[in-house]
């Protein structure tokens, strides 16, 4: 029994593996045992675990891509980790205690990497980033998000050090070229989607989809580049059954690694309990008054909220018996019927305005429709939600457009009066503005 | 990606027609020493981006002719026809009964304007025909009428209407001692006016041109054809596909781009020259043969002493050893060419041995730019038309201080004396922006001068 058990821990161990290796992380089964004793050498690699899942998990969560940064170094690793982890609400106070060094704690870190795979569902998000997309996909992002304008952390390295201010132009301006040839290629792929969508017409099974993707398309022409893209999609999926069909094993395994770390923590506490006493008292403390504060607040608003109901209540009441006096009762039913009315239609526009907002967000899958009546033929469909047109979505892009130039005009203001003032200091010196470009 | 051409003018038709035919003769000749499959790779990027291809296979031009005579334009467009190799869109083309009178302001102010709207929509057909669109190819002459005239209003039109796109104006620099009276005038509105909206100037010298054909070339009687043919033997080894960096793996795409990354990211330094080498007959290129090293030799000499064909160059030349110690003044002869930024491009059999380090020298640079911003090597190992070896530089450098400030010069005491503005007056061309002119050309002179 026990041998078959350890078995079936180094098989649900091997798919685990592998379902993470499918992230980026290349890591050995041999680890996960390592760690249950504690050894100091799988350490580094499982922070580097945390670290990629969780920055991969952001990266699905936002649609922004996110690239794994080869050269930060372990200590800010960690530090992400944790942090993330606090986010979460993750609580185990030894955790956070692990040094910012690397060199202890992989018992630890392999009980913080099992509440993550049940908290955040990784293995599921990696399954799901990792499938080849059969759909064309646009990823979008209309949330407001704040600008921050602030002075660039990079000028003050530059402070100091000379830089002939031709050479920042001439930087800018290879900026400015490269983006215009991005430009281009953006374009040039809604162009060619826009053919293939076009002409395959009718192609498809699914009548709400109606035309072949880019990736059915290849698909039909050449067949063969694809096997290896579905293999591998394969192999992670027979990865994910062949976890989900041992998963028991491996929580049972982890009550046994958690039973350890009682263990080690009674000796360990024999050891040092006055310093935890100490903290976690200090600890308790913070925390008791940061609760009574916070009680404090919540009975001060709620008593003011009561006030404000009570008068709202009080002059409404006013306002209904004057406008009763002055209003027949058939009136009054007819007003009845019209407010209800409007507040019906705000609260459904304040409704669809809401879902928008919500929707717009994300991976979408890009639909085309031919002469469907509405100007424009593009449909976005979310995989989940709603389908909206594409113009929606421009519309909304150009708002946010015309506000960041607005933005930007200000700025631009803002600094040639600056340059102004400066220049005003100079006696007998003209400022001819630069060349555009 | 695609790059729709321009025609403009007389001379714009001509050069851009030598220009296709040149790229045309090009693919069709013997690929050298690449693989069949890079010779079709090459063929492909070439017709992607000067061409469309008809159902049949015809090569159709992504090209607008525009002249205000209806002759130049309709020979072009038979000439061309004639070549079975190629041939223009036959819609695509824009011309009138009467020319603009050698009057930059009469093409500018007048003709301009009054044909915007045919034309524009001329040029969105084209650019509705490509997937991808790189920019524009604008063709001109710098002196003339309608070519510089209508030429510089169209290509404020080009911009506005596609504020992307990346425009490259090929002007034809006129003759010192040319025929039109006028012709410094037309030059610096055209230059002042296309500095404003064009993102780089690619500058011909029609003396220099000419010196090439009679010294290198042993034409006797130069014909418009024979300087034609050069200038558009050069365009096309600029543009004809190649390899933009050492670990490419295709034909880049997109040289217009490229080249104006590499070149005219600032946007007070946009006028670009050209220098190649070889140049010589057909006949006694049967009987030639180079190595690398001696024609980059050349080359380079050519750049630093400011020669533009490689007869003639004064060897005595060097860079400064100490490149910020004496500035030397504009006014003064100009010993040695100091570049913004080069961009070689080496076509043909054993373009791999070529050592470039010569160029990659400091002082043959600004200091603001070290010569890893400087400079860019784009190679192939294609022949390019019927050369076994041939390179091209185009640089961004002091080159044309001499003839710029020569012209500023020539125009300025015409001004002074008020010759002939009243030509221009009358078309809406007033004294102000004569004046705005010359400031403008005063600072592109400066900012060069003071590399």
């Amino acid at each position: 029994m026990k041998r078959g058990g350890s078995s079936q821990l180094k098989e649900v161990l091997c798919a685990l593996c592998r379902l993470v290796s499918a992230c980026g992380v290349g890591l050995n089964p041999e680890t996960f045992r390592r760690a249950k004793f504690d050894r100091p050498e799988t350490v580094a690699e499982f922070w580097n675990l945390l670290y990629c899942l969780l920055t991969k998990i952001y990266q699905v969560r936002y649609g922004a891509s996110v690239t794994i940064d080869e050269t930060e170094n372990l200590g800010n690793r960690i530090s992400y980790v944790k942090t993330v982890l606090r986010h979460q609400g993750y609580g185990r106070s030894a955790f956070y205690q692990l040094p910012l060094d690397g060199s202890q704690g992989s018992r630890e870190l392999l009980l913080s990497f099992s509440w993550l795979l049940l908290q955040m569902k990784p293995l599921e998000r990696i399954l799901q980033m990792n499938r080849a997309a059969v759909g064309d996909e646009i990823s979008v992002c209309t949330c407001s998000c704040k600008l921050d304008l602030k002075e660039n952390q990079d000028s003050k390295s530059l402070v100091g050090r000379e830089v002939d201010v031709r050479y920042l132009q001439w930087l800018n301006g290879k900026l400015r070229f490269c983006w215009r040839t991005l430009h281009a290629v953006h374009q040039e792929k809604c162009c060619l989607l826009h053919k293939i969508h076009l002409y395959t017409q009718g192609c498809h099974v699914d009548q709400s989809v109606s035309h072949l993707s880019v990736l059915e398309t290849d698909l039909v022409r050449h067949p063969d580049n694809y096997t290896k893209v579905l293999e591998s999609e394969n192999t992670n999926l027979e990865a994910y059954v062949q976890w989900k069909h041992l998963e028991p094993v491996y929580w049972q395994w982890m009550v046994s690694v958690l039973e350890s770390t009682y263990e080690n923590e009674q000796v360990l506490s024999m050891q040092d309990q006055d310093h935890k006493r100490y903290e976690t008292s200090q600890w308790s403390n913070n925390l008791k008054h940061d609760i009574d504060k916070l009680n404090g607040d919540l009975e001060g608003i709620s008593r003011n909220l009561q006030e404000l109901l009570q008068r709202r209540q009080s002059s409404w009441n006013e306002q209904i018996k004057e406008i009763e006096k002055n209003v027949t009762e058939k009136e009054q039913r007819l007003m009845f019927k019209k407010i209800k009315q409007e507040v019906q239609k705000n609260t459904e526009d304040v409704k669809s305005q809401n879902a928008q907002a919500r929707d717009m967000h994300g991976p979408f899958r890009l639909v085309f429709r031919e002469g469907s009546g509405t100007q424009n033929a593009s449909v976005n469909k979310n995989f989940y939600t709603r389908a909206f047109y594409a113009t929606e979505l421009s519309k909304e892009l150009q708002k946010a457009c015309t506000e960041l130039e607005a933005e930007f005009q200000r700025l631009q203001d803002e600094c040639r009066c600056k340059l102004e003032k400066i220049s005003e200091e100079f006696e007998g010196v003209i400022c001819i503005p630069p060349a555009k470009g | 990606m695609s790059v729709v051409t321009v025609q403009l003018g007389q001379c714009g038709n001509q050069v851009g027609y030598e220009f296709f035919d040149i790229l045309c003769s090009d693919l069709h000749s013997k690929p050298g020493h690449s693989t069949k499959r890079e010779n079709d790779y090459y063929q492909t990027v070439c017709k992607e981006q000067f061409f469309h291809e008809e159902e049949c296979g015809d090569l159709v031009t992504r090209a607008v002719l525009v002249d205000m005579e209806p002759k130049v334009v309709s020979k072009t467009l038979s000439m061309a026809g004639r070549s079975g190799k190629w041939k223009y869109d036959i819609s695509s083309q824009f011309s009138q009964k009467q020319g603009c009178g050698n009057n930059w302001a009469n093409g500018y102010c007048v003709h301009g304007p009054k044909h915007q709207d045919i034309v524009m929509d001329l040029v969105r057909k084209q650019v509705e025909k490509c997937d991808r669109l790189g920019g524009f190819f604008t063709i001109m002459s710098m002196a003339g009428g309608t070519g510089s005239g209508m030429g510089t209003f169209l290509t404020r039109c080009l911009r506005d209407a596609y504020p992307d796109s990346l425009l490259l104006n090929q002007v034809i620099w006129p003759y010192g001692t040319g025929e039109v009276i006028v012709q410094n005038y037309n030059s610096i509105l055209t230059l002042s006016h296309l500095y404003r909206s064009s993102d780089a100037l690619l500058v011909h010298e029609n003396d220099i041109i000419h010196k090439v054909c009679s010294q290198l070339m042993n034409i006797k009687q130069i014909s418009f054809r024979d300087v034609n043919k050069v200038i558009a033997h050069q365009l096309g080894s600029i543009f004809q596909p190649v390899y933009t960096s050492e670990e490419a793996l295709h034909y880049c795409r997109n040289p217009l781009g490229e080249l104006m990354e590499c070149l005219v990211p600032h946007p007070e330094y946009k006028m670009l020259g050209l220098r190649n080498i070889p140049q010589m007959s057909e006949h006694s290129l049967a009987y030639s043969t180079f190595n690398w090293n001696g024609l980059l030799k050349h080359l380079r000499q050519m750049l630093i002493a400011n020669a533009k064909m490689e007869e003639g160059i004064n060897w005595h030349v060097r860079p400064p050893s100490q490149p910020t110690a004496e500035k030397t003044s504009l006014r003064k002869e100009l010993q040695f060419n100091t570049s913004v930024a080069n961009l070689a491009i080496l076509r043909g059999k054993d373009v791999q041995t070529a050592s470039l380090e010569g160029f990659r020298d400091p002082p043959l640079y600004t200091p603001w730019l070290s010569p890893d911003d400087a400079f860019t090597l784009w190679k192939t190992p294609r022949a390019f038309n019927k050369y076994e070896k041939s390179a091209t530089l185009v640089s961004n450098s002091q080159f044309l201080l001499k003839p710029l400030d020569n012209i500023v010069g020539k125009a300025w005491n015409m001004f002074a004396s008020k010759a002939y503005v009243h030509q221009y007056t009358k078309f809406g061309i007033d004294e102000e922006e004569f004046l705005e002119t010359f400031t403008t050309l005063e600072q592109i002179i400066a900012s060069y001068t003071n590399l």
